[in-house]
């Protein structure tokens, strides 16, 4: 057909491009409360753990606000085929970016407990494990804004590396709580960390499953482990 | 009307149902049609599942009427239509010039966009086509005419005044009175041509409830412009544009995931 046989529908697509930018905005808040939270912990700093804590509740908000937005888009504009499934899946991510934002916050409440860690600073590196994750997470918001199946496909394949660091600490931890007794409450502290770390991967696959379900209609697990919903 | 029927085997057009399908009732093959010099079909090849809802959504002149109008050769009473290829149902040619258009026509029904009852009772509107096909017998006719009426979840409404006026129904009464009458004949095939457009929600809900009901017996071929209702009540649909069945396929399939991008586009309402 052509150009002149073409019109869009203004009105819907102006309200799925503000919530594909507002699933953005979720995603970078969530990319830097992971960050924040485990700097406050390695830095034993209160006040930065709990500003994590306090700014994770404007996730959990941003997201009952496009989960609201979702729902009247459906009902008000029935979106069908390719627009139906960037719907359900933008639905789906702010699911995934929600939980994220829920792990920075289990991670900062480790935080006032420990002081300043000194195992978190010497022993295990939860900052390039970290840095792993965000990556991750801004390499599948950007395959949902160019809709790239490969590059979602990619994100995933990556979740197997931050799988095995969690392996790493949990084993160079192990060494210390053996070891070093009366740090075992730091140790596991730590040990929960990364284990929050690691499932952030996993929701950061999920959201890579659903970026490849909006591009190509086809909705299947791409990584090992997965997040519960 | 002239009738080129070109006998061949079928083709794997765009229009097969996918391997899980049950049985096809009608077939059509590089099915085309004209109405005079104008082409409106163009190679249509499909296989309507048997006691599934078919559903053939387009925009206006699409040839999604025409293509049903065919089933029951109801073009046939527009001059100048020409037709090539090849149609089915069941065990007939629908267009060899030996097929009796009568015979075919009790076993395809048809409602229509606007409730068409006869200016009769409601008893005499179901009990018509019966009378026409030779039953006279009082009870047998009684028995018919209540079970259509049950079966067009109808007989409740108007049990009592069966010998009214079928013009004194609602307008979604008067829509599944048109449906009792159609299955009267125990039709194997009922085309249905946009038959809810005029009619409210709760009256198209009641269609749409019937319609679910009614495919356990007769396969249904449905035109409409809505594509909510298509969604929401055939198995099957097929996308027409341009008087080419573009796209095929299980509606849940079509709807989320379709295969052809005008069909993308066309759902997704971003061409007109």
């Amino acid at each position: 057909m052509s150009a002149s046989e073409r019109h869009t529908r203004v009105a819907f697509d102006d309200a799925l491009r503000s919530l594909e930018d507002e699933v953005l905005r979720m995603g970078g808040m969530v990319s830097g409360l992971l960050q924040r939270a485990v700097a406050a912990l390695q830095a034993g700093d209160r006040a930065a753990a709990a500003s994590v804590v306090a700014d994770d509740a404007g996730v959990d908000a941003l997201h009952l606000d496009i989960e609201q937005r979702v729902v009247a888009l459906l009902a008000t504009q029935q979106p069908m085929a390719g627009d139906l499934r960037v719907v359900t899946s933008i639905l789906g991510i702010a699911i995934d970016l929600e939980r994220l934002g829920d792990h920075a916050e289990g991670i900062a409440r480790l935080a006032p407990f420990r002081g300043r860690s000194s195992l978190a600073r010497s022993v295990v590196d939860l900052s390039y494990m970290t840095g792993v994750v965000r990556g991750m997470l801004h390499d599948a918001l950007e395959a949902f804004t160019r809709r790239d199946p490969v590059l979602a496909q990619a994100v995933a394949t990556r979740d197997a590396t931050v799988d095995a660091l969690n392996e790493q600490v949990f084993r160079v931890l192990l060494t210390h709580m053996a070891e070093q007794p009366r740090r075992l409450s730091e140790a596991i502290d730590l040990v929960m960390a990364a284990m929050r770390l690691e499932r952030a991967g996993d929701h950061v696959t999920n959201i890579a499953e659903r970026v490849v379900y909006a591009a190509t209609g086809v909705l299947r697990p791409l990584g090992g482990s997965r997040a519960p919903a | 009307m002239l009738v080129n029927v070109q006998v061949g085997a079928p083709s794997s057009g765009q229009g097969r149902p996918t391997t899980a399908s049950p049985p096809s009732v009608v077939e059509a093959h590089q099915l085309s049609m004209w109405y005079g010099r104008t082409q409106a079909l163009f190679g249509v090849t499909m296989a309507v599942p048997r006691h599934r809802i078919t559903a053939l959504i387009g925009p206006s002149g699409c040839g999604k009427s025409t293509l049903l109008r065919c089933i029951n050769r109801l073009n046939d009473l527009i001059d100048g239509v020409k037709v090539a290829g090849r149609l089915r149902l069941a065990d007939i040619d629908v267009y060899h010039p030996a097929t009796d258009v009568v015979d075919l026509r009790r076993r395809v029904g048809m409602v229509f966009q606007k409730s068409n009852p006869f200016p009769k009772s409601v008893y005499e509107n179901v009990a018509y086509g019966p009378r026409i096909l030779g039953v006279t017998r009082r009870a047998e006719l009684d028995a018919i005419v209540e079970r259509s009426l049950r079966a067009a979840a109808l007989w409740d409404e108007v049990r009592d005044r069966l010998h009214d006026s079928a013009l004194g129904l609602s307008g979604g009464q008067q829509q599944r009175l048109c449906i009792a009458r159609a299955i009267a004949v125990e039709p194997e095939v009922l085309l249905m041509d946009e038959p809810c457009s005029a009619l409210d929600p709760v009256a198209t809900a009641k269609i749409e409830d019937l319609m679910t009901g009614l495919k356990e017996r007769y396969t249904i071929v449905i035109v409409t412009h809505n594509m909510q209702q298509a969604a929401r009540v055939s198995d099957f649909t097929g996308f027409m544009w341009l008087g080419e069945l573009v796209e095929f396929g299980l509606t849940r399939d079509l709807f989320t995931t379709p295969r052809d991008r005008r069909t993308e586009d066309y759902i997704t309402g971003r061409f007109g």
